[in-house]
C-alpha cells in the first residue's frame, strides 16, 4: 500500500514538472504566434490599408485559433458598430493563453495602436511593439528551455522525495 | 440599428447617454440631419433645420481626446483605411453615412499631407425616402424616357436624398433601367432602398473616371452623380457624347448663379442637360418645392 502511494506521489510531481515545462513550451508558442499575427496585421495597414474588421479573416494561426483569440476576433466581422474587439477577443481567450503579465500588457497594448491613427503613426507602435515581443521571444528561448529543464528536474526529485519519505 | 444609433454607439457613455435621452424625448428622428460634433464646443444637432444644443445638467462637450476616439469608432478602428478622405474632409461610411471632418492640417504646395488633429466632425443623417422624387419623375421621365438633369441647391437641402430616391425609381420600379451611380463618397447607396434593384454603383471613384467607366464598360440607361464640379466638366461633356442621359447634382442657389460659373455655364451652352432643376424645402419638412427650367421650353 506504501509502495503504490509512494508511485502515485512519484507520478504525481512528475506529471507536475512535466506539466510546468509544457506550460513554457505554450508561452513561447503563443508569443511566436502573436509576433507573427502583430507583422501580418502591420503589412495589411501599411500596406495595403485593410479595413481593420477583415483584416483577421484572411490570417490562420493554430496556437490563436486554438486558444480561441482568432475566432472571437473573427466574429465581429459583421457587427454593426466596431471597436474595442482586440481588447474582447483577448480578454475571452485569457484563460486559455498562458503569456505572462507583462506579455499580455504587451499584447494588449499594440491592440490599442490598432486603426486609431494614420499609417505612419501606427506603423512606428507596431515596429515598437514588434521589437518588444521579439525580445520577449528571445529571452523566452533562452530562459525557457533552461526552465523546462529545471521543472522537469524539480518534478522529478520533489516526486523521488515524496517516495522516499513514504516508504 | 438606423444611423442615429449607429453615430450614437461610437460616443463616450456619458454622452451617448445624454443624447440617447435628448432622442427619447419625443424627437422625430427623421426630423434630425446632423449631429456635430467639436472639440472643447458644445455639440448641436441639426433637427428641423435649427441647430439645437443638447443639455444635461450642462451643455455636452467633448474633449479633444475623445472627439478623437469617435473619429476612431466611426472609421470602425480603421483611420488608416480613411486617411485619403479625412484629408479631403470626409470620412464615408456604410449605408449613406457620410462625416465631415476638418482640424489641424500639414499642408504643402497647397496640398493636405496630414491631418493630425480632428477638432469637427459633422454627421450627416441619410434618409431613405423612395416617395421624394415623385412630383419630379413626371418631368425628367417622359414617353419611357430619361432626360437629362441637373438639380441644384445650397448644400443640406436634400439633393442626394432626392437623386438617390430617383435613382432607386428608376433602377428598381416599372421598367426597371440600368442606372450606373457615380458615388463618389459612398453617399447615396442605401442598402435598404437599392437591394432589389439595377443599379451599379461606383463607391470612391472620382468622378470624371466613375463616368468614363460607366458610360464605356457598364453600358448604363443612365448614368447618376452626385455633386458634379468644374473638374467634372470634360467627363460630363464625354459622358454625353454617349448618348447616356445623366442625372447630377451641384451647388447653386439659383439658375443665375450656377450658370455663372464656367464650367457650368460651358455644360448649359452645350445641351448636356436638358432640365435645370432648383430645389428648396423649408425647414424640417419632407416635401421639396422645385424651381424647373427646361432648356427647350424656357421655365416651367
Amino acid at each position: 500500500m506504501r509502495l503504490a502511494g509512494a508511485f502515485v506521489m512519484f507520478l504525481f510531481f512528475t506529471f507536475l514538472g512535466v506539466y510546468a515545462g509544457g506550460r513554457e513550451k505554450k508561452r513561447l508558442a503563443e508569443c511566436e504566434a502573436f509576433l507573427s499575427l502583430f507583422e501580418y496585421i502591420k503589412n495589411q495597414i501599411i500596406f495595403f490599408l485593410t479595413p481593420t474588421k477583415v483584416i483577421y479573416g484572411s490570417f490562420s494561426n493554430d496556437v490563436l485559433e486554438e486558444c480561441g483569440f482568432l475566432p472571437a476576433l473573427r466574429s465581429h466581422e459583421n457587427d454593426a458598430v466596431y471597436h474595442g474587439i482586440w481588447q474582447s477577443a483577448l480578454n475571452s481567450s485569457a484563460g486559455a493563453l498562458h503569456l505572462t503579465e507583462k506579455q499580455r500588457e504587451l499584447v494588449a497594448d499594440f491592440g490599442d495602436c490598432i486603426g486609431k491613427t494614420n499609417g505612419e503613426i501606427q506603423a512606428n507602435s507596431f515596429d515598437y511593439y514588434i521589437a518588444e515581443l521579439k525580445a520577449e521571444i528571445e529571452r523566452e528561448k533562452s530562459e525557457g528551455t533552461k526552465n523546462v529543464k529545471l521543472y522537469r528536474t524539480l518534478g522529478l526529485a520533489a516526486g523521488a522525495c515524496a517516495a522516499i519519505l513514504i516508504i | 440599428m438606423d444611423a442615429i444609433d449607429k453615430v450614437l454607439f461610437c460616443l463616450p457613455e456619458y454622452e451617448r447617454r445624454a443624447l440617447s435621452d435628448f432622442f427619447a424625448s419625443g424627437i422625430e428622428r427623421k426630423k434630425v440631419s446632423e449631429l456635430r460634433l467639436r472639440a472643447d464646443m458644445p455639440l448641436s444637432v441639426t433637427y428641423a433645420g435649427r441647430n439645437v444644443s443638447v443639455f444635461c445638467g450642462r451643455e455636452l462637450v467633448l474633449g479633444t481626446a475623445a472627439l478623437g476616439g469617435v473619429v476612431s469608432r466611426l472609421c470602425e478602428e480603421s483611420v488608416h483605411t480613411y486617411g485619403s478622405t479625412i484629408k479631403e474632409g470626409y470620412i464615408t461610411l456604410a449605408d449613406g453615412l457620410r462625416a465631415g471632418v476638418c482640424g489641424r492640417a500639414r499642408s504643402e504646395g497647397g496640398h493636405v499631407l496630414a491631418v493630425r488633429e480632428i477638432t469637427s466632425v459633422c454627421v450627416r443623417i441619410p434618409h431613405a425616402l423612395p416617395r421624394v422624387g415623385d412630383e419630379l419623375m413626371g418631368v425628367i421621365y417622359e414617353k419611357r424616357r430619361v432626360h437629362s438633369a441637373l438639380i441644384y441647391s445650397p448644400p443640406g437641402v436634400g439633393k442626394t436624398t432626392l437623386v438617390r430616391a430617383l435613382a432607386a425609381r428608376l433602377g428598381g420600379e416599372g421598367v426597371r433601367r440600368r442606372v450606373a451611380v457615380v458615388d463618389s463618397r459612398g453617399e447615396i447607396y442605401m442598402r435598404e432602398m437599392f437591394a432589389h434593384t439595377l443599379c451599379d454603383f461606383l463607391d470612391g471613384y472620382p468622378k470624371g473616371t466613375g463616368m468614363e467607366i460607366a458610360t464605356r464598360t457598364l453600358s448604363p440607361e443612365l448614368v447618376v452623380c452626385d455633386e458634379i464640379g468644374e473638374g467634372e466638366v470634360e467627363a460630363v461633356l464625354a459622358a454625353q457624347n454617349t448618348g447616356v442621359p445623366l442625372i447630377a447634382t451641384a451647388h447653386g442657389e439659383s439658375f443665375a448663379s450656377l450658370t455663372a460659373r464656367s464650367g457650368m455655364k460651358k455644360l448649359c451652352e452645350a445641351g448636356v442637360f436638358r432640365f435645370f432643376i432648383g430645389l428648396c424645402r423649408a425647414d424640417g419638412e419632407e416635401k421639396f418645392s422645385f424651381d424647373i427650367k427646361d432648356m427647350r421650353r424656357g421655365l416651367l
